[in-house]
């Protein structure tokens, strides 16, 4: 449903990516990881659209996509509700939310343990009550896949258990085709899942399993 | 005396551009100041200045030039701003275009306006073709804004995120720009070029003061903008006062006391 063919992103002399080629099938659960830098975030910016490549090409057939971006814009000060912010992550919207489209933003509140924060204000919320409410934002249309980028930077410890188990039950539970950059491997879900370690070039590429086994010889190599 | 006022055919034309530029701006105002573009207005005014006095010396109304011309200085803002920093784009299209007109002033043969006219404006001078178009940009900004709400509203708070959502932000931008232009040059003629862009300003900055909610801010902003341009004309009539100064200085006694009213409840609650 993805695929990538020798992909390169230039920002001047900078080359953020290098002949990137790889090929995401639905129902995968990919983790993208990688050093600061290594263009973790431009890969994901070039798969949702913000991005374009300077050569190779970028093939995406898909009907819905959630996002979760990393920066999260809280810098302005706008008035804007919870209710407000998540409706505006669903594919019909009308000048009004009707009653059923109410239920369901009420019910993920609940699912994310945030059910009080329906008519509050963006403004008031902490770090990761805000990162929740970005998270149900994306999901709330139900999406062919979801795009994480290291959505557990804010999200407060006791909530970061949890949100791993809801990423793997909707893999499980939906076939939800899952990509989600991280610098922490140590929480998320493993069994069955894709890795791609990054650095300018896609340096591994594969399951967990072979991960390990790449990881322990890249260790060889620096002592 | 409201009641006696309201027999002039002045009255009611002021009263009639007066609402329909202060629905207007307030319709505008949150998708521009709360994307910190409120100073467009501003620029955009200042634009109009030459529009108008380029329009005065070639054809006899003088918004059939200007409102173009404020347009093509929109787009050229917008454009400008994809490339550089926002406000230097309004700073440098504004400064060339102020320029350009105090030069069209000095040396158009026959120019028999004053500056303060254009600078101060008048509403009780309002004329028909006029009204007619403050009544259209209403309607075109209305339907405008009505229509495009939800898009408006994410790419206001996350530009990106519209972007992904597949909203043609580009387009909707330079929309959003026209129409602003479109209120501008014609706002300029009745609240003066140095004030309109208060207009744009003062709905959103009183009624985000009220509510936490993005399109509350939308209706309550309307409502206030309406309030106070109407008790504007009214109080500025009979003291023969410029209509324009009278409701930026109601607007900033309102939002000068509801600041100390929201200081004085707060200080009281801790």
């Amino acid at each position: 449903m993805i695929q990538y063919d020798h992909v390169n992103v230039n920002f001047g002399n900078y080359h953020a990516l290098i002949d990137i080629s790889f090929k995401i099938n639905k129902g995968d659960f990919l983790h993208i990881v990688g050093p600061n830098g290594s263009g973790k975030s431009t890969l994901i910016k070039t798969m949702v659209g913000l991005l374009k490549p300077s050569s190779g090409t970028i093939h995406i057939d898909l009907n819905t996509m959630g996002y979760l971006p990393q920066k999260l814009e809280t810098k302005k000060q706008i008035p804007m509700t919870v209710k407000e912010v998540i409706y505006s992550g669903f594919k019909k919207q009308k000048l009004k939310p009707s009653i059923n489209d109410e239920l369901l933003m009420k019910s993920w509140l609940e699912q994310m343990e945030i059910p009080e924060l329906y008519d509050k204000s963006m403004f008031n919320l902490s770090g990761g009550q805000q990162q929740r409410v970005y998270l149900i934002r994306a999901l709330i249309s139900n999406p062919e896949i979801l795009i994480l980028d290291e959505p557990t930077s804010a999200l407060d410890p006791s909530f970061r258990e949890k949100f791993h188990l809801l990423l793997k039950a909707m893999h499980e539970e939906k076939n939800m085709t899952i990509i989600h950059v991280t610098h922490d491997l140590t929480d998320v879900a493993k069994d069955n899942c894709h890795i791609m370690y990054i650095d300018q070039q896609i340096k591994f590429f594969g399951c967990y399993k072979d991960f390990n086994l790449f990881e322990h010889k890249e260790h060889h190599h620096d002592l | 005396m409201i009641f006696d006022l309201l027999q002039y055919d002045f009255i009611i034309r002021a009263l009639v551009i007066g609402v329909a530029l202060a629905v207007s701006a307030s319709l505008l105002s949150p998708f521009l100041v709360l994307n910190h573009q409120a100073m467009i207005a501003d620029g955009l005014a200042h634009v109009s200045f030459a529009g108008l006095a380029l329009g005065m010396l070639l054809v006899n109304e003088p918004l059939y030039i200007s409102i173009p011309f404020v347009m093509l200085a929109s787009f050229l803002i917008k454009f400008l701003s994809d490339r550089m920093n926002g406000d230097a784009a309004i700073g440098l299209v504004s400064a060339l275009a102020f320029a350009v007109g105090l030069i069209i002033i000095k040396k158009g043969s026959g120019f028999n306006y004053s500056i303060e006219s254009l600078i101060s404006g008048n509403i009780f001078t309002t004329s028909p073709t006029l009204m007619i178009l403050g009544i259209l940009s209403t309607i075109l900004i209305f339907i405008f804004v009505l229509y495009f709400y939800r898009k408006l509203f994410l790419m206001t708070y996350d530009n990106d995120y519209a972007k992904f959502s597949g909203i043609k932000v580009t387009l909707l931008g330079y929309l959003l720009s026209a129409l602003t232009a479109f209120f501008i040059a014609v706002g300029v003629r009745t609240i003066g070029v140095l004030l309109i862009s208060a207009l744009v300003i003062f709905p959103s900055v009183i009624s985000s003061q009220f509510t936490k909610s993005f399109m509350m801010t939308l209706i309550y902003g309307t409502v206030a903008s309406v309030i106070v341009t109407i008790s504007g004309i009214f109080i500025a009539h009979p003291l023969n006062v410029p209509a324009g100064s009278t409701i930026v200085i109601v607007y900033s006694i309102i939002l000068g006391l509801i600041l100390i009213f929201k200081k004085v409840l707060r200080g009281e609650k801790s």
